[in-house]
């Protein structure tokens, strides 16, 4: 186990044709003490099964059992991609991103992140790691 | 017949480094959407105090429920606030926290038209901002 500090920031800015304009932004540290499950990478996404960003899939023997922090980007040119809290079947979306697009979210307790392509595979590139119970 | 055209941009910086100093990873991503009008209404921003223990709704029943982009921030200091929007939690934001994704709203078959928060043991003010996105034709059972 080691010890990790992360550092996040993000900025959302919606515009509108009339030239209406907001944005909000935040950053944030997350100081990360005897945690050693992490993975990061790309991957290919099925469009007909689950691929799960569940501790076995990252070589880990342990639950997150206080949660975890994860990133997803869709990577691909055309299909879009749907991020489940647990299993698709339980049909928890946390998102769907369209090409290009990725997302950002802490969810603490235990359970798993499932990736499904809609329509045809597609490449991503993620990271998730486990927060400690401080974090 | 009028119509509204919205677009967002998206940035981010995620870095890891362990206690010796060394990035673990380190992730940049942005993207900005193609103007449309297609299922594009509304965009909404503010800041809520949430309820105590009970779910704080803010009401979506202008925006597009099959995809909203949203950013919610814990702008208080003393607990947890979960992101709820049908139900089922896909946020846990500790004060200072941060959160965005593209957001299915009325996912689960339950037709949800409200993204609700929920505070744990006290109300805590989060700010937020919500901007329609194109629908990707999903059921809203998926």
């Amino acid at each position: 186990m080691a010890n990790y500090t992360f550092n996040a920031s993000i900025n959302m800015t919606a515009n509108s044709g009339t030239g209406y304009s907001q944005s909000q932004s935040g950053s944030f540290n997350l100081n990360l003490t005897g945690i050693n499950q992490i993975e990061s990478g790309r991957a290919d996404v099925a469009s007909d099964a689950d691929y799960g960003l569940d501790p076995s899939k990252v070589g880990a023997t342990t639950a997150f059992t206080n949660g975890r922090a994860f990133y997803i980007r869709n990577m691909d040119d055309t299909n879009f991609l749907k991020v489940y809290d647990g299993a698709s079947s339980a049909a928890d979306l946390v998102g769907i991103l369209e090409p290009g697009e990725w997302l950002f979210t802490i969810i603490r307790g235990t359970g798993v992140t499932t990736l499904r392509a809609d329509t045809a595979t597609v490449h991503v590139e993620y990271f998730i790691f486990e927060v400690d119970s401080a974090a | 017949m009028a119509t509204m055209s919205t677009s967002i941009t998206a940035s981010g910086s995620f870095t890891l480094t362990d206690s010796n100093g060394t990035v673990i990873f380190s992730y940049s991503p942005s993207f900005t959407t193609t103007a449309q009008t297609a299922n594009s209404a509304i965009i909404s921003t503010g800041e809520i105090l949430t309820n105590g223990t009970s779910a704080t709704t803010i009401n979506l029943g202008r925006h597009n429920k099959d995809r909203i982009f949203t950013f919610i921030k814990n702008v208080d200091t003393d607990y947890a606030v979960a992101v709820n929007p049908d139900g089922d939690t896909i946020a846990n934001l500790k004060p200072g926290e941060c959160f965005f994704s593209p957001v299915h709203i009325d996912g689960a078959a339950d037709g949800s038209a409200n993204l609700d928060l929920v505070a744990t043991t006290a109300a805590q003010k989060v700010q937020y901002l919500l901007c329609d996105g194109l629908d990707t034709g999903i059921a809203s059972d998926d």
